[in-house]
């Protein structure tokens, strides 16, 4: 009898500690997974696209951690940072540096961007409290049509990034032209059993992970927190929580800018103009898979929802491509899932962003 | 009193200011553009007005289904998508069986009219229930909702459509089969076949006889509104009953297509007499009641001005037989059809219904206490916004000629948004004047932009379309962020008393 009580008494804090759409969205990642290999797809591959676009895309879901904890809601307007840092790599190209020192200089650049516009953001945040999900959205795509303009008419003058003929920068700037094509995933990379371990990509992400918990965990960081779990008494305590608003929304669009160049350098190539529209639902929607709310997120939502979330999304692909060739069906079902996991989140979120 | 003059101007620009923004954007493209490519302005104002006109009628009811869920204080709903999607998947439908039926255009439109009600009534439902789960971040949630219908609309016809569901391949709808010998899938673009134009092409009028149209419904609006406030009298019913017998007029001499003159004159007539019953009422009512003074003049002048400028504008181009007389003719049965719904909706905001709205939209909470189940009448206004939705995207579609499966949808939400944006509402105040100043204003805006972006960035390709999204999202982004910051700054005023 009590041996039955305490199991239950675990499953039950056990379902407690793990999120319902964690879960779900789990199960069906390894269903995915194991239909792949009854289809013959190589478990392998499966395994290395899942690594893969878990290293590539795991600091632009991290972006949500401080622009949540800060009160603000998820930073719908990611896409704000990925501009910046798309701009940060185009004039490192620009000013003829190549390899590490391109990265190293498109960082430096993006970051600078980032705080720019980011801080610009911040105070239209403080301006509309309890609209700012809408508000971020509308701002983020109206931020990429604006750039998609700028794109056309701002005077680059190098080759690789022009258009042959015609005016403007081109949809896409190979990377391999300087050298820089997978160089952050390659460092350090070693294969198991065929199976591709980016290594440098991987520690990149945990180091940005890291220092955000470190940054969470500071002064400020505990005051941002704080500004946002109660803003009223942490008024009354003399925090400036308008001020931790806008060094979180600063912190956010960093994080999304060098997201951005990670993301680029491992695919290979930068992708200009509407590229970065429709990225904060993936971001949002992976650290809500990890189970944050639009109120509370840590660094364990974002390294779990972004593997689960980004695994799947990297595996429906080829596997219904061997189940039912010719269909389009992944795109669609990725759609269904990454919306359908942020209306849970909204659903369940109690009261308004940031009020 | 200066200084309450100045505030008061003040005010008015604070809160009109999106709309007075795009009138100068619009009025700017116009005057800078040079006549277009051609550098003809005859030439330019032709096809202003005549694009114009189609895309007013086009969007007209997809704009109008955003009022109800404002004014019931759910903000703007970007899940009126999920209203277009119920139209296209029953337009697909008929679409699949008409290669077997052959139905007449007419009839194909009335019965996707008829069968996207009972499918909208349900996604609106759905959606309302979604809406009372998030209260407070409706807009956001809208948004995501259209997108994970989009998603399942997507699934379905690329995918069920085909291999789920038996489907007869030789049908033109259904995609090409692939390499392996299956169909599956609806094509990426239908053609509307029978159904293009099916209510556009009814009736279409000289676009000038139709500007004197207006002029008298204006008016004859104007008198019923004023003439309602002091006179119940049976007698008010006059007015519409005089409007209706010239437009009628107008109509048929039109249809008889002799004599544009005498048109010119019965559109003078009718506006004319409509101001002599506006002066006969009050003139009565005043010598009725000696302390009876006018409420509102400004407006009431303006609206008499416009009115009547509308109608001597037309008048001159109908005698004159001015270039304008070639601006294409205007779909008279869409707009009848939208006049309808003009009246249906001013009529359910003074039924009890309405009231409801209203009322939740004020406050929630006060609602409640007062008796009003408030999750049911946002449901209700959900479903209201959906089905016209719906029905908007039939007739959005009817006017295009072709379904663009899996796109069609989707700019739905984002500009109908803007559209009654650049009209004038926010998130918490829309009426019927807001709906059609942001049909005209956004959809000059959006004739206009190719010529303001060959101004400022000379023949680029497709920077024209950037500058015009730009708009779009900026306006929307802009209308809601002054919105916000204005409540909040009053809230904080308030505080601080």
């Amino acid at each position: 009898m009590d041996t039955v009580e305490k199991s239950t008494f675990s499953l039950k804090s056990l379902v407690s500690r793990i999120n319902v759409p964690t879960l779900i969205v789990l199960v069906f990642w390894i269903f995915i997974m194991i239909l792949g290999v009854i289809n013959n797809v190589s478990l392998t591959s499966m395994i290395t696209d899942s690594i893969g676009r878990f290293g590539a895309l795991g600091i632009l879901s991290l972006a949500m951690v401080p622009s949540i904890q800060s009160g603000t809601g998820p930073n719908f307007a990611l896409p704000i940072g990925m501009v910046c840092g798309l701009l940060g790599m185009v004039c490192a190209i620009q000013f003829g540096f190549t390899s590490w020192g391109w990265l190293i200089i498109s960082i430096l650049l993006s970051v600078v961007f980032a705080c720019i516009i980011g801080y610009g953001y911040g105070i239209l945040m403080n301006a509309v409290k309890g609209s700012e999900m809408t508000i971020a959205t509308y701002t983020g795509w109206a931020f990429v049509w604006l750039f998609s303009m700028l794109w056309v008419i701002l005077p680059f003058t190098d080759l690789r990034l022009r258009l042959p003929l015609g005016q403007g920068l081109r949809q896409d700037i190979q990377l391999a032209g300087i050298n820089a094509r997978n160089i952050l995933t390659n460092s350090l990379s070693f294969d198991i059993n065929g199976i591709f371990i980016p290594t440098g990509m991987i520690l990149f992400f945990f180091l940005c992970c890291f220092l955000v918990w470190m940054f969470m965990r500071s002064k400020k960081g505990i005051a941002i927190t704080a500004g946002g779990t109660n803003p009223m008494f942490a008024g009354a305590a003399g925090l400036h929580v308008n001020r931790n608003r806008i060094y979180a929304g600063m912190l956010s669009m960093v994080l999304g800018a060098v997201g951005t160049v990670i993301y680029a350098q491992h695919f290979g190539f930068i992708q200009l103009y509407l590229f970065p529209m429709m990225f904060a639902f993936i971001a949002v929607a992976a650290v809500m898979i990890g189970g944050a709310t639009v109120r509370r997120a840590n660094i364990t939502h974002v390294i779990v929802g972004v593997l689960i979330f980004q695994g799947l999304s990297a595996n429906m692909a080829p596997v219904a491509n061997a189940m039912f060739p010719g269909t389009d069906i992944p795109e669609a079902l990725r759609t269904i899932v990454q919306n359908g996991i942020i209306l849970y989140a909204l659903m369940h979120a109690k009261g308004g962003g940031g009020k | 009193m200066n200084n309450s003059n100045s505030e008061r101007i003040k005010a008015f620009l604070l809160d009109n200011i999106v709309v007075i923004l795009f009138l100068g954007i619009a009025i700017f493209g116009i005057t800078a553009s040079g006549g277009g490519i051609t550098g003809n302005y005859t030439v330019y104002f032709i096809s202003f007005f005549s694009e114009l006109i189609e895309r007013v009628f086009r969007n007209s009811f997809l704009v109008i289904s955003l009022m109800i869920p404002v004014i019931a204080g759910l903000g703007l709903n970007f899940g009126i998508v999920i209203g277009a999607i119920a139209a296209q998947s029953v337009i697909l439908l008929l679409r699949y069986h008409q290669f077997y039926l052959e139905m007449s255009g007419i009839a194909e439109f009335l019965l996707a009219l008829l069968l996207s009600l009972p499918l909208a009534i349900l996604f609106g439902w759905l959606t309302g229930k979604l809406y009372n789960k998030v209260r407070g971040q409706e807009m956001i949630a809208g948004m995501i909702v259209s997108y994970f219908a989009a998603g399942v609309y997507n699934l379905v016809f690329l995918f069920i459509v085909g291999y789920v569901i038996e489907v007869d391949k030789l049908n033109p709808i259904i995609a090409p089969a692939n390499l392996e010998g299956l169909a599956v899938g609806v094509r990426m673009t239908v053609d509307m076949g029978v159904m293009t134009g099916a209510i556009d092409n009814i009736i279409r009028i000289p676009f000038m006889f139709f500007i004197m149209i207006c002029a008298i419904t204006m008016a004859c609006y104007i008198v019923f509104t004023q003439v309602r406030k002091f006179n119940r009298d049976r007698k008010v019913l006059l007015s519409p009953l005089c409007a209706l017998v010239f437009i009628t007029a107008i109509v048929v001499w039109n249809g008889l297509g002799s004599m544009n003159r005498v048109a010119a004159v019965l559109g003078f007539l009718g506006v004319a007499a409509q101001m002599c019953f506006l002066l006969y009422f009050t003139f009565r009512h005043k010598r009725e009641n000696p302390d009876y003074t006018v409420q509102n003049k400004a407006s009431l002048s303006f609206n008499c001005v416009l009115c009547s400028g509308m109608m001597l504008w037309a008048v001159y181009n109908i005698i004159m037989n001015t270039f304008m007389m070639r601006v294409r003719q205007a779909p008279f049965a869409t707009a009848l059809l939208f006049a309808v719904l003009f009246i249906f909706l001013s009529y359910i905001m003074k039924t009890k219904l309405g009231q409801d709205f209203r009322a939740v939209g004020q406050s929630q909470h006060i609602a409640e206490v007062s008796g009003i189940n408030v999750k049911r009448t946002r449901i209700i206004a959900t479903i209201f916004s959906t089905v016209l939705a719906a029905w908007g995207m039939v007739i959005f579609l009817q006017n295009m000629g072709t379904l663009t499966t899996y796109d069609s949808h989707r700019h739905v939400g984002f500009f109908s948004v803007a559209a009654i944006l650049v009209g004038g509402a926010s998130t918490s105040r829309a009426n019927l004047r807001n709906v059609i100043t942001g049909l005209i204003l956004f959809h000059a805006m959006t004739i206009v932009t190719p010529d303001i972006a060959r101004i400022f960035f000379g023949d680029t390709p497709g920077v024209a379309e950037y500058l015009r999204s730009f708009m779009v999202y900026g306006v929307i982004g802009l209308a809601l962020g002054l919105y916000v910051w204005k409540t909040l700054k009053a809230s904080q005023s308030q505080n601080s008393l």
